[in-house]
């Protein structure tokens, strides 16, 4: 059974990954004469060999199943009994601090590390996720050379003849990387940059270097500052989907949920929102008013020109301002005065003038060293376009000796992708560390596949001196290596990657603090807790503000002169906007089955990309969701489906990033389309808009994968809101009424507890890392395009999203949904088999063994909230996503059954974390406590939005939730006594 | 003046003995009605049959091949999805269990009400009630998604503590009104059989013919002590049968109106879903009568009256039919409920189904109050158009209740649209099969008409034929009578 | 129906409750010791079944076989006993921590030779003893009955969701 599924013991606190590699060598599995029957809890050991359900089909007599032990037992090991390490996530370079959980040697389950003081518990859904890429069957199983397996000691010989090679023809060596967000990496590449000949080049897909040169005008340093949201009482935003995609989400959520808390009134802050196309963040904005992209820096413009008037600066450059907002400009422009120093102006807007003019307003208000940290910055996003593009020439001029990609995959997401390709041709000694075949790296000669991060050491600094290490959870399952390790191997030095990080830390953090004296005890340490903030180092840096705001606010008025509606241009010319989806982030997760089959927050599409569109746009041009168009600007074409997104900017398109991977592995392969090469270098930087872009109808049609159809909320009180100015300051209201509402049922017993859940509109972000949680935790299955596209996607946890309001100013609401739990559940009466039952701890369970799949209770259910099989999702080849390789399967969570065919589904309010928390204070002697149990969607949720506890104790979180004011079921007048309420969303408006 | 008081010419006249209504035409001998009814069964088959029989055979086929499609694949093959979790399958399950109830009114109720009209549409109106309930039962076999448990819906000791079936739910009643409709409906059909299986077995000439039907006419001898226990009997299970007319549909109805989505749960569909039943029902008959009467030459015993008779039943339960459907707008509206508003306003008027919505209307509600007039009653054609469309009507009538309330319910997030596929219709197409396939095997090898009733009417004519004779010559007596006492 | 009661298979080593739990009194969690902690009772490894017969000299096959196994570092093979079906989420320590005597369901294991099933394992095996201790009547009728009387107490676990999910 699954209670022996075992696979060799994982590297632990300071071992060595030698030291654990020999264990996996003798795996403790289950085989079977029989194959695995679906319905049932599905194991398998770290070689895939997956576990007969011999007894249920009552033939097992006969069939013997075999339980083999390990070999060496050891006590750090029971079958049965997950372990969890402290690591670092890779997702994207935020570097989040994690908890890896791991089952019988296998990570089945990512969590945040509460310990963290940047990202508290809190992760994303790319973060969630990047468990399965783990184990992606797609990954290399070894070094190629010249696309041919190859050994490790080939590879090494062949790449540093070339470096020598190059080095003897004083030709350039150039490592082309992402952002470093490793101290120790960034160390070996210090190393390597002693050769003269070496130039290590900072390549990020989604740029933020306008920003760094508008920090290196106005403050002297090209850097990324560290936001403080939550000291910021006006929060202006400028096309920077700061809770969604931009620098480090995780963070600024949590950041930002602290300020919009309604119980703290007197602390709520407002935020304003200017972005062309609707982003999460936009969507939980108090006021947000959709600007054109071009428009965008003159709106900074006016609001800088407001500001200076206050501050008595006389020689503003003279200019209109953005016509259609100006009443709200003179607003925000007075809220800005009023919160001096306690607000914060953010902008996503490639445009070093833009930026400059951002970071006056920031310090004309004061807001430098308060809401924005220079002196500690963060440490991602360091890429320079210029560089790049400079490179690309140099490649082409054949200047350059030997090229080092490490985390890159320019192309794809580079603008010019065949430019760099030509020039890529051209290096004598082209080595990539990417982890498969991809769009450049199987044009490379060396292909030297890196670890997951769940199998590699590591370390990570995303903020300055805010550090976080990264250990193995799994022994490599591959013949992979660390990309550290080739790097240092290269430069001549033996020893692994692993010494030498310990080392750096021997040298490096450790002497930075004096806590403790015994380094090993401080590895240890540092190692359990995954993180460590020390004294930053960046100290003495001036942040006065010097830049060249004048300069900066002309150019701008210039460059958007109002265009003149006379102009018959302008009726035909629309404007382009590109933004990082949620989901796939800048591309490099596309083949990662549950990123691509999360619904997006916004236009809930799945399995592709579209180009947003606003419903006066579609009836102008007579477009339906799903037309196919072509896009043209002045450098390149793209044909793509139209989406209608309302509260999209009239006259903009927005297309999502990180789609249309030409070359990534099944599940990702041609999926959408690729809008990269619409995002051209302008003046040195990249841009994610275009001008003058023309829309061809081609009269095709294309079926886009939503999970949401209708928006509109019907008028129906299912999503409550309020004003700050209803909130009574002490009023708790009592519990919901129809409690005492009578029942045809007789009562059933009660048990000791009463499980609940509590989700709080206010906090919801829409962030969708819940549903990936809820994924991974609960084994549900990846349906692919054609069933989402049939309505059958399979979450057990969805977010709907509905709209009201006008076009001009939309409101927008999502909303968490899962089973309610009903007290009186309309599902519970009509299952003729009893399969779907209540608890006498207050759970709706849902029993799959027994279930025959009448779809009674789906009918039945006044949410909708039940996913039925309605095909064999799990080992069948026609759903290869997740769970037919047996590479996929290892993802499975042993203490979840996964699903055959013909059964309901629903959530089960994690009732297995319910049950090990029962059984873990059984072990202590103890009753279970609030907070022991954390639902999977609980612990993702970086704005602690989410709830969970009893509610028998009327002292738990859950409880005292329960009696806020702001508390409420959803279709409370159907009576069936949820056991999952929500918490009323809050609006701020400007005008208080 | 001796002698008995005799009516007199005046009084005689004033009381005329008015003949029974003649529900066979051309007065046949008992032999005739005999030959008539067994010739199909005979002679070959004609060509028409041949035809039909391969038909439906062919659909029935197609049919089965892809109920074992679905078993292998799963119920993803249909159409339905998260919002729709019932469509074609409980559609054609409503459906078929409606089309049943004729059959059993027929023989059951109108038996006990001694309709004398019954005697030669009861067998096939009962045969039919057999084959629909068999149509019927398939589905809820079939919708389940893991059919070879579907065997849990019933109550049976086992070792999981025991564990029981649920008797709360609306699907545990089914199963057992729908298997008792069944039991009832084939032992009422096969006793009434019974007199008529004896006639064939007295006139087979064929050894195993003669065999057979001497085993299945359980040694039946014609005597009067047999046929005094006969009459008992079915009027005992007539009583038992008639009952089950209104439960079972009150309690398939219950399938919807125990639930919470607006437009099912309403408390108006117990005797709503008994008259459409009624209503599908008759509709069937009629269509089948029909092509009966015409392809088996059967006009003498199935008439015009006969049709006219199960016309006017349609005009009225299809006039209830329209009458619930209007409660059910009132009470949406009056009641004031914005989802149930929705439901039907919103969704049932203008939503993307709104054409069922239309077609049911035009079939249910139109159609019947066609047969206001006495010359469509009497046209044939338009009788058998007619009952067509009552048939589409009462499918598209079960349509709109299950996806237009389903497709659309409380949160308009998870508002989705059914789209059928190939195997949703494709298998409603075998049903048909398997019901016309039994159909007509039925008529090949049964008689399809209650032989020994009709003889029974033929006898009651032929009863007043001679009391009339009778008088006649009294009078006559008694007038010579008169005349002589003149003389004297 | 999937019920194996007195099923008894060979195995790769004869190796003997009787002798080990019976004869010398080998508390049964010091080598199922996973059983205190984990939802598994476990297999020991030949590691553990090492830290004695390192000491002691009697030698026969079955301890060569053994002892090779973990020269080789190969783990023995055995054949499964006791199989439940793995829609079923049994814990051991729940059961071990709540002074369950593991022979309440494998019955006297001291006194086997070769393990033996004993139990039917089937659910209502499970209810029974679950409504025994909690005093409520095994009996369906009689629990009818006393269902309409008063309210039914709570049977540690008799909720479906605490074994199935």
């Amino acid at each position: 059974m699954k209670d022996h599924t075992q696979c060799g013991e994982t590297p632990t606190y300071g071992k060595s990954l030698e030291a654990s590699r020999d264990l996996s060598a003798d795996p403790f599995v289950i085989l079977s004469n029989q194959p695995a029957e679906a319905t049932r809890r599905d194991f398998l050991s770290l070689m895939g060999f997956t576990l007969a359900a011999a007894s249920l089909t009552g033939c097992s007599r006969g069939l013997a199943q075999k339980a083999i032990p390990l070999a060496a037992s050891s006590d750090r090991l029971i079958p049965g009994v997950p372990n969890w390490y402290a690591t670092t996530c890779a997702g994207c370079s935020a570097g989040c601090s994690l908890l890896v959980k791991t089952c019988d040697g296998r990570p089945v389950k990512i969590e945040g590390n509460a310990d963290s003081p940047l990202f508290g518990g809190g992760t994303c859904a790319v973060g969630q996720a990047t468990v399965l890429s783990l184990y992606d069957d797609e990954r290399l199983r070894g070094p190629l050379w010249q696309g041919s397996d190859t050994t490790w000691e080939e590879i090494d010989r062949r790449v540093m003849d070339g470096l020598s090679a190059a080095r003897a023809k004083r030709q350039k060596i150039v490592l082309l990387s992402g952002t470093l967000v490793s101290p120790s990496m960034r160390n070996i590449v210090g190393q390597w940059a002693r050769h003269p000949d070496f130039r290590h080049i900072v390549y990020d897909p989604i740029s933020m270097s306008a920003l760094r040169n508008a920090h290196l005008k106005s403050f002297g340093r090209a850097l990324v500052p560290h936001y403080r949201f939550d000291h910021a009482r006006l929060i202006i935003g400028l096309e920077a989907d700061f809770l969604g995609t931009w620098l480090s989400p995780v963070d600024f959520a949590r950041q930002y949920a602290i300020t919009r808390n309604p119980e703290n009134a007197s602390y709520l802050s407002h935020h304003i929102q200017f972005e062309s196309g609707l982003s999460i963040t936009g969507a939980n904005a108090d006021l947000r008013i959709p600007v054109v992209p071009s428009m965008l820096g003159s709106v900074a413009v006016a609001l800088l020109r407001r500001v200076a008037a206050r501050i008595g600066m006389r020689d503003f450059p003279p200019g209109p301002d953005p016509l259609p907002h100006e009443m709200a400009l003179d607003a925000v422009g007075d809220k800005l005065w009023k919160h001096r120093g306690e607000s914060l102006v953010v902008s996503g807007v490639q445009d070093v003038s833009v930026q400059v003019v951002i970071a006056a307003l920031n310090a004309f208000l004061g807001n430098i060293g308060k809401t924005i940290n220079l002196s500690r910055p963060s440490l991602q996003r360091m890429g320079d376009d210029r560089e790049m593009e400079q490179l690309v020439g140099d490649m082409n001029r054949g200047e350059i000796g030997a090229l080092i990609l490490c985390g890159v995959n320019p192309a794809y997401d580079y603008a010019e992708a065949d430019r760099f390709l030509e020039g890529l041709e051209k290096v004598p000694l082209s080595v990539s560390f990417s982890d498969r075949r991809d769009e450049t790296s199987s044009h490379v000669h060396a292909i030297c596949p890196d670890h997951h991060f769940l199998e590699a050491w590591g370390d990570a600094e995303p903020v300055d001196s805010c550090f976080s290490l990264a250990q193995p959870t799994i022994s490599p399952m591959f013949e992979t290596r660390a990309a550290q390790e080739n790097l240092l191997r290269w430069l001549g030095q033996s020893g692994n990657y692993y010494t030498y990080l310990r080392e750096f830390w021997r040298n490096n953090m450790f002497l930075r603090q004096s806590a403790i004296q015994n380094f090993d005890d401080y590895w240890d340490q540092t190692l359990r807790t995954g993180v460590t903030e020390l004294p930053s180092q960046m100290s003495g840096h001036s942040t006065e503000f010097h830049g060249p705001w004048r300069e900066a606010a002309q150019t701008i008025i210039e460059s958007s002169a109002p265009l003149t509606p006379s102009s018959n241009e302008i009726n035909d010319r629309y404007e382009l906007h590109l933004y990082e989806s949620v989901g796939l982030r800048d591309g490099r997760h596309a083949n990662n089955p549950w990123l691509q089959e999360l619904p997006d927050p916004i236009t809930r599409l799945t399995w592709g990309n579209a180009a947003a569109i606003s419903p006066g746009l579609a009836k102008k041009l007579d477009l339906q969701s799903g037309d196919i168009v072509v896009l043209k600007t002045e450098h390149a074409k793209l044909e793509i489906p139209v989406f209608i997104q309302p509260g999209q900017e009239a006259r903009t398109l927005s297309i999502p990033l990180g789609y249309g991977r030409k070359q990534v592995g099944t599940a990702g392969t041609k999926v959408g389309v690729n809008a990269y090469p619409l995002a051209r270098i302008v003046d040195g930087v990249r841009r994610y808009s275009a001008k003058n872009v023309a829309i061809e109808k081609t009269g095709k049609h294309e079926a886009l994968a939503a999970t949401q159809s209708h928006f509109s909320i019907e008028g129906r009180p299912i999503v409550r809101e309020m004003t700050v100015a209803q909130l009574v300051p002490t009023a708790a209201a009592a519990e919901t009424q129809g409690e005492a509402a009578s029942s045809l049922w007789p009562a059933r017993p009660e048990g000791d507890h009463s499980w609940g859940m509590v989700i709080d509109l206010n906090s919801c972000t829409g962030c969708s890392a819940c549903v990936i949680a809820c994924q991974a935790e609960n084994n549900v299955p990846v349906v692919g395009k054609r069933e989402v596209i049939r309505n059958r996607e399979m979450h057990w946890i969805r977010i709907d999203r509905y709209y009201s309001g006008s076009e001009e100013n939309l409101r927008s609401v999502q909303q968490p949904m899962m089973c309610q739990h009903c007290g009186r559940a309309p599902c519970e009466t009509v299952c003729p088999v009893l399969a779907t039952t209540h608890s006498s701890d207050g759970l709706n369970q849902q029993v799959y063994n027994r279930c025959v799949g009448t779809r009674y209770c789906l009918n039945n259910c006044p949410y909708k909230v039940r996913r039925f099989n309605w095909h064999e999702y799990s080992q069948n080849p026609e759903y290869d996503y997740t769970m037919e390789s047996p590479m996929g399967r290892m993802v499975l969570n042993p203490e979840v059954t996964v699903r055959s065919r013909g059964v309901m589904e629903k959530c089960s309010m994690c009732v297995q974390r319910i049950q090990s928390a029962k059984t873990a204070a059984l072990q202590a002697q103890r009753s279970v406590r609030d907070g022991d149990i954390q639902t999977a969607c609980q612990q993702a949720c970086p704005t602690q939005a989410i709830v969970f506890g009893d509610l028998k104790d009327l002292n738990s979180r859950a409880s005292r939730l329960r009696r806020n004011q702001r508390y409420y079921h959803v279709l409370e007048g159907l009576g069936t006594l949820p056991n999952v309420g929500y918490l009323a969303k809050v609006r701020n408006p400007l005008t208080t | 003046m001796t002698g008995v008081s005799i009516p007199s010419k005046s009084q005689f006249h004033q009381a005329p003995m008015l003949p029974p209504p003649k529900w066979v035409e051309g007065d046949p001998s008992l032999q005739e009605i005999t030959d008539d009814v067994l010739r199909p069964m005979e002679g070959l088959p004609g060509r028409a049959w041949w035809i039909c029989f391969a038909l439906s055979a062919a659909a029935l086929t197609m049919g089965l091949s892809m109920i074992g499609y679905l078993f292998s694949k799963g119920i993803g093959i249909w159409g339905e999805n998260n919002s729709v979790g019932w469509a074609f399958d409980i559609t054609n399950f409503v459906f078929w269990v409606g089309i049943g109830h004729a059959g059993t009114l027929i023989s059951a109720i109108l038996l006990l009400f001694q309709q004398k009209w019954r005697t030669s549409i009861n067998r096939s109106a009962e045969a039919m009630t057999i084959f629909a309930v068999m149509c019927a039962g398939l589905f809820p076999a079939i919708h389940v998604g893991r059919p070879w448990l579907a065997f849990w819906l019933f109550p049976y000791p086992n070792q999981r503590g025991p564990l029981w079936v649920n008797f709360r739910s609306p699907l545990v009643w089914d199963v057992f009104a729908v298997s008792t409709y069944f039991t009832i409906s084939l032992v009422f059909w096969y006793l009434g059989m019974i007199p008529d299986l004896a006639t064939i077995r007295d006139r087979a000439t064929n050894g195993i013919k003669k065999l057979i039907f001497r085993w299945v006419s359980l040694g039946w001898d014609g005597s009067h002590r047999t046929w005094s226990r006969y009459e008992v009997v079915s009027l005992l299970l007539a009583g038992l049968a008639t009952p089950l007319v209104v439960s079972v549909h009150s309690v398939v109805s219950m399938d919807f109106a125990t639930a919470v989505l607006p437009g099912w749960h309403s408390t108006i569909f117990p005797p709503y879903f008994v008259a459409g039943a009624i209503y599908s029902g008759f509709g069937m008959v009629m269509t089948l009568l029909i092509i009966t009467r015409n392809t088996m030459n059967l006009e003498r015993y199935i008439t015009m009256r006969h049709l006219e008779a199960m016309s006017k039943v349609l005009l009225l339960t299809g006039s209830i039919v329209a009458y619930a459907y209007l409660t059910e707008f009132f009470s949406a509206w009056y009641n004031g409920n914005i989802y149930e508003r929705y439901t039907f306003f919103s969704n049932r008027l203008a939503g993307p189904y709104a054409w069922c919505f239309g077609i049911m209307v035009l079939c249910n509600v139109l159609t019947p109050q066609m047969f206001w007039f006495h010359r469509i009653r009497g046209s044939i054609p338009a009788l058998f158009v007619a009952s067509i469309l009552v048939n589409i009507g009462m499918w598209f009538e079960r349509f709109v209740i299950i996806v237009l309330s389903l497709h659309r319910t409380f949160l308009p997030a998870e508002w989705g649209m059914f789209i059928p596929t190939i195997y949703d219709v494709g298998i409603l197409i075998g049903s048909f099969g398997l019901f016309f396939t039994c159909f007509l095997i039925f008529i090949r090898v049964l008689p399809m008409i209650a032989i020994w009733e009709v003889k029974g009417l033929v006898g009651e004519l032929r009863v007043h034929d001679r009391l009339v004779s009778n008088l006649r010559t009294l009078r006559a007596d008694q007038e010579d009578g008169t005349q002589e006492a003149a003389c004297a | 129906m999937g019920v194996n009661q007195g099923y008894s298979p060979d195995q790769p080593i004869a190796f003997s409750h009787k002798i080990h739990a019976g004869d010398n009194q080998v508390p049964c969690l010091y080598c199922h010791y996973a059983a205190r902690k984990s939802r598994h009772a476990g297999i020991p490894s030949a590691s553990v079944c090492m830290n004695c017969h390192s000491m002691l000299e009697k030698q026969t096959a079955d301890i060569e076989k053994l002892k090779e196994s973990v020269a080789q570092h190969r783990p023995i093979v055995w054949i499964k006993v006791h199989n439940l079906p793995d829609f079923v989420s049994f814990n051991h320590s729940q059961h071990v921590l709540s002074k369950v005597p593991c022979q309440r369901c494998h019955g006297a294991i001291e006194a086997m030779d070769r393990v033996k099933e004993v139990s039917p394992l089937t659910m209502g095996w499970c209810l029974d003893c679950h409504r025994q201790h909690a005093g409520v009547a095994t009996s369906n009728l009689k629990r009818a009955v006393e269902s309409l009387s008063e309210r039914p107490k709570p049977v540690p676990g008799l909720d479906c969701g605490k074994c199935h999910y």
